[in-house]
């Protein structure tokens, strides 16, 4: 896997560890934010992809400045990796929906020291900057956050905005896309993930209305490749008109 | 391996894992200084004309090891990876003996008899730490080799800087300030040698204890 | 008319002119010296041989008068007076004036009657009441001739033609060049020229009685006709010789062909002087001392020394690109790294010698100054002694060439604007005579040329007041600046702070040109001023402009040239050295000084360079701290012009980098000029 930054402004920084070698485990992206030394890691991915995950990540930060994590919902391609990480470095304080503690610890953390998420949201101080966990229940997880960091102006969507990329792929969507082509080209990679794994139109539209409000310079997802500038609000726009909930047609 | 000795060897590989963040860090950071410093001694040589030409020469060659510096840290980096990953697939297959363990102990004598498959893969994940760390042993000692040569580089380095003292006292005379100039070279290379030497020990270390 | 033989003619006689003329100012000081009225006389001589040649009528008649009054300064029937030295200067002027019309092809016009005139009583002592000085035997005029000069050396220098068809003489001074072997076939050395002389005369001297002045003094008909002897053979110095053993030199002479004389081999000498009738008159026989300087010297077309210079200038430019192709080679094979480090260093060589062809002494430069603090100083009625140092100090010919206007203009100016009056300096304890000091200095690979004197110095407000008023810069602008930069408003153009009132500022010169001209020779312009004390204008040029030294640079994706002799040093930014004061960023340097910050990123991409965000990397120059992204490296750089930008651009050309690609050069002093103006604007 790689690291390579999102955003960068002085002490504040946004990675990416993207394009994991393990192709029999969905392929995932592990976010990094860091401010003024601190670290905090934004859905650590699998069991699996862990060692590979790890030292990607000391091409970023120090394992050692990890303050804090957040699990965005229970799947194991997000949570699995928890008993690990825990292992490596026991201070970290893990952010997770209150709703899925019994079942994350399940993973094999009954040690681990985890912050309940209400379900209202919430939010946490990572090196004297703030993070909002915006609720985005039923997208696809039951209980689901978001993570917005207002100073950054990312926002990190876990499954929302999930592509299936080949192994090598870009972290981004092409930045430099004037006319929309390649983000058309991206999205129809996007399409049935949505399609099939988001269940709730009501619970899209809601997020959309909520997330319109945000000023956000990159929408993070935790599969594919990041939507940055331009790319945001089509992707925005395209997820508005997109039924979801597919399974039961 | 107990418990408290697994956890103490996690211990030894999380220090390295943050030593070699820190070094890279000081390593980079110092060989681009390197980098400067040169770069700032040969304008200064080129703005005197011919004068200075023999600085021009130690600095053109400090210039040279400085890239040749950072070519063997950039080998250096390529090996720390792989030798995380390797550590961490330990930690992963360790805490997977660590579940058997448990149902080692909950299940008593008859284990063996009630599910022979158990120990077969038990004895098959032993194997798999084995050869995992025979691996990471194998990665730190070519690492180790790596340190080594970026130190004969440091010590290269250190010779040009000192020429250099000799050249710029030769041309002191021109008023322009190049003893200062050799002393602020001389300062970042000993920046990299100590954050280079750090870093072997650390490696050492864990060389020693852990194996 | 042989073109050929008037292009000889006139760089020769632009020579002769301008050496006359300052021997003509030391004559003021010196009005008994018989060395410089005899080298006077005879370039008067030499001017006039050459105009019969080229049968310019006007030409003759007009240095015939000013020979004439040579003539009889030189044997002191007449004293020299300021009155003969003005006429003679003016005559000098005129002479020029119709050089020129050659140049042009066209035949010269008479000269101004009434300065004729005037020559002519001058010489026949009407206008000037003799005071009749007892008439002396000339002296030995010439001692052994020429300076001895360092053997070996290498001497260069440029005459000129109107037309712009110049030449470069390379010389290479011989201690022992006065044996005839060693001498070059055009020329002779005196030693020759006195056995020639010796031999053609022998004891039968002409007029004279005693056997030791037999020797000294020749009728001049005489002497022509040995020179018409001497060069009409085609220079061979040992011919001349043998043919004068005939002993009948007058019948001898007429049967040298004249056509012969103007033989098309390149001579510094006077080639032309077999046209001259012959005239009875007395000439010193040190004729060739000047002939002596040029000993061993190539006279080479100017346009070939530049093909030289661009080869070389692309033989620099491939040596990069070769070093750039192999350093990836190095360790596949160590003979090849070898074979380049000797190349370089042969290159370098090859380098170093071509540029010192084209290098010549600041004298060219500074020759002319005497008379023009001369004649300003009569005219303002100002008393002022003119200082020159570092005559033989050694500059790239096209900044000799193109630095004489701009000269003249900053000792007018200084003279006009700057030096006070012989009251006003009484009244300010100053001594009555003012001192302007020329001075060139060799500082490693640049030269600086500086004017300065010890008048009034400059007013910075009158400066700022006059500059508002022109509408140079708004009076917010105007708040804003410090006080160099109000001073270098002068630069500007449209800027005079005297209404080009005086006959002496208005000519077209202004202070905007002296900075195009130094900016365009890719110098550094500098003002410094002590209001009360005076003021030094100096101004900074590469050794050579052949080849330049600069640090590549990148900004965001873009790599750009920066000239290295415009960086003080390369600094890490630190953040907590960046301030803002009135309104600029400005940033601490290690001594606690503060510098403007010029971020390049905002002048060139219209984009500030976001500290944090992206690398940012500092180039310490004189006036300002350069934000750019990082500093890639140095080379050794062959300027190309550009000539498609608008005039106000902040590059000074462009090259080519070893990987072979265009790379532009940016220019420091503009980029923190406008750099500065425009963060400052933006506020």
């Amino acid at each position: 896997m790689k690291a390579t930054k999102v955003f960068e402004a002085k002490d504040h920084r946004w990675w990416i560890l993207y394009d994991q070698e393990e192709s029999r485990v969905i392929d995932s992206n592990v976010y990094v934010m860091e401010s003024q030394g601190q670290a905090f890691l934004l859905d650590p991915g699998g069991f699996e992809i862990f060692p590979q995950v790890f030292a990607a990540l000391v091409e970023a930060v120090p394992p050692a400045s990890i303050q804090g994590a957040f699990v965005s919902h229970q799947d194991p391609d997000i949570a699995s990796s928890l008993p690990l990480w825990h292992a490596c470095n026991p201070k970290i304080q893990w952010h997770i929906p209150a709703l899925w503690e019994g079942f994350i610890r399940h993973y094999g953390a009954l040690e681990a020291p985890l912050q309940d998420i209400p379900d209202a949201g919430g939010n946490t101080l990572i090196g004297g900057r703030r993070l909002e966990f915006i609720p985005a229940h039923y997208l696809h997880s039951s209980a689901n956050f978001h993570v917005y960091d207002p100073e950054a102006k990312v926002l990190f969507t876990g499954d929302v905005g999930a592509a299936l990329l080949p192994p090598g792929h870009s972290a981004w969507v092409d930045r430099r896309d004037v006319d929309g082509k390649s983000f058309a080209a991206h999205i129809e990679k996007a399409r049935y993930f949505h399609q099939r794994w988001m269940p709730s139109n009501r619970a899209k539209d809601d997020w959309i209305e909520r997330v319109r409000k945000l000023e956000i310079d990159y929408l993070c997802p935790q599969h594919g490749a990041i939507y940055s500038g331009p790319q945001v609000q089509r992707f925005l726009d395209w997820f508005a008109t997109l039924p979801v909930g597919n399974g039961i047609a | 391996m107990t418990p408290e000795q697994l956890t103490r060897q996690q211990e030894r590989v999380m220090e390295v894992v943050n030593a070699s963040f820190r070094a890279r860090q000081d390593i980079d950071r110092a060989l681009r200084e390197i980098d400067r410093r040169a770069l700032n001694a040969m304008v200064l040589v080129k703005k005197h004309g011919n004068a200075l030409a023999g600085y021009g020469v130690v600095a053109q060659a400090f210039r040279e090891r400085a890239a040749l510096l950072r070519e063997s840290a950039s080998h250096l980096q390529e090996n720390i990876a792989p030798l995380i990953e390797a550590q961490m697939r330990i930690l992963q297959q360790q805490r997977l003996l660590q579940n058997f363990a448990q149902v080692e102990n909950s299940g008593g004598t008859n284990l063996q008899a009630q599910c022979a498959g158990l120990l077969t893969t038990r004895r098959a994940w032993d194997k798999a730490i084995a050869a995992e760390q025979e691996n990471a042993r194998k990665i730190l000692r070519q690492l180790l080799e790596e340190v080594r040569i970026l130190q004969e580089g440091v010590e290269e380095q250190e010779y040009v800087v000192t020429s250099g003292r000799i050249e710029a006292a030769l041309v002191e005379a021109s008023g322009v300030p190049l003893m200062r100039v050799s002393r602020d070279m001389g300062e970042a290379v000993r920046i990299v040698a100590r954050a280079v030497r750090d870093y072997r020990q650390q490696l050492e270390r864990l060389q020693d204890e852990s194996y | 008319m042989d073109m050929d033989i008037l292009q000889d003619y006139l760089a020769e006689a632009r020579e002769l002119l301008e050496k006359a003329q300052e021997e003509i100012l030391c004559l003021e000081d010196r009005p008994e010296d018989d060395e410089l009225l005899a080298s006077l006389f005879r370039a008067f001589h030499t001017l006039k041989g050459g105009a019969g040649f080229l049968e310019a009528q006007n030409l003759v008649d007009w240095t015939h008068h000013l020979e004439d009054l040579l003539d009889k300064l030189r044997s002191h029937q007449l004293c020299v007076s300021s009155d003969m030295i003005d006429a003679i200067l003016r005559g000098l002027d005129v002479i020029d004036g119709m050089l020129q019309e050659l140049a042009q092809g066209d035949e010269p016009a008479a000269g101004p009657e009434d300065l004729g005139t005037r020559i002519r009583d001058l010489a026949a002592g009407v206008a000037t009441p003799q005071s009749s000085p007892p008439p002396e035997a000339p002296q030995q005029v010439a001692s052994a001739a020429a300076e001895p000069t360092p053997s070996g050396t290498l001497y260069a220098e440029q005459r000129v033609d109107e037309q712009g068809k110049s030449g470069v003489y390379v010389a290479q001074h011989n201690e022992n060049s006065d044996t005839p072997e060693t001498t070059a076939g055009d020329e002779i050395s005196e030693d020759e020229f006195e056995a020639v002389l010796d031999q053609l005369y022998g004891a039968q001297a002409p007029g004279m009685d005693a056997p030791e002045s037999a020797a000294d003094e020749i009728s001049e008909s005489e002497f022509e006709a040995a020179l018409d002897q001497l060069y009409g053979l085609g220079g061979a110095p040992g011919l001349p010789a043998a043919d004068t053993q005939q002993n009948h030199p007058a019948t001898r002479m007429h049967d040298v062909p004249i056509a012969a004389a103007a033989s098309p081999a390149p001579s510094a000498a006077p080639a032309a002087t077999a046209g001259e009738p012959p005239k009875p008159k007395a000439a010193p026989r040190t004729v060739t001392s000047a002939a002596s300087e040029v000993e061993n010297t190539l006279r080479v077309d100017a346009a070939r020394l530049d093909a030289v210079m661009n080869q070389v200038g692309e033989l620099v430019l491939l040596r990069n690109r070769l070093s750039s192709a192999i350093s990836s080679l190095l360790d596949e094979n160590e003979d090849l790294g070898r074979i380049a480090r000797e190349m370089d260093l042969s290159v370098n060589d090859l380098q170093v010698n071509a540029m010192r062809l084209r290098m010549q002494p600041c004298k060219r430069i500074f020759q002319q100054l005497p008379r023009v603090v001369r004649d300003a100083s009569r005219q303002l009625g100002k008393n002022v002694q003119l200082e020159i140092i570092g005559e033989e100090v050694e500059i790239d010919k096209a900044v000799v060439d193109a630095l004489s206007g701009p000269m003249t203009h900053l000792i007018r100016n200084s003279l006009d604007h700057g030096i006070e009056t012989p009251e006003q300096r009484r009244a300010l304890h100053k001594p009555e005579t003012a001192t302007i000091r020329v001075a060139a200095i060799h500082l490693g690979d640049r030269v600086r040329i500086e004017v300065s004197d010890d008048g009034r110095g400059i007013d910075r407000q009158i400066v700022l007041q006059k500059a508002i008023e022109k509408g140079v810069v708004s009076s917010e602008q105007a708040a804003r600046l410090s006080e160099q930069e109000a001073l270098e408003l002068i630069f500007r153009p449209g800027f005079s702070t005297k209404e080009q009132a005086t006959e002496l500022s208005g000519r077209g010169v202004g202070m905007d040109v002296v900075k195009e001209t130094v900016h365009k020779l890719r110098g550094q312009l500098d003002i410094r001023t002590n209001l009360g004390a005076g003021t030094t204008i100096s101004m900074e040029f590469p050794l050579t402009l052949a080849i330049l030294p600069v640090l590549y640079l990148r900004l965001r994706r873009e790599t750009y040239a920066l000239p290295v002799n415009a960086i003080e040093s390369l600094v890490e930014i630190q953040e907590t050295r960046i301030h803002r004061m009135q309104g600029r960023s400005v940033y601490r340097v290690d001594d606690g000084e503060v510098t403007p910050m010029i971020d390049l990123g905002e002048l060139l991409h219209g984009r500030k360079l976001r500290l944090g965000r992206e690398p940012i990397e500092g180039i310490q120059t004189e006036r300002g701290l350069l934000l750019i992204s990082e500093v890639l490296g140095n080379e050794d750089s062959v300027v190309k012009p550009l000539d498609f930008l608008d005039k106000e651009n902040w590059y000074q050309g462009a090259t080519i980098s070893g990987r072979g690609n265009v790379v532009l050069i940016l220019d420091a002093q503009a980029l923190s000029r406008h750099g500065i103006e425009r963060m400052g604007a933006a506020r």
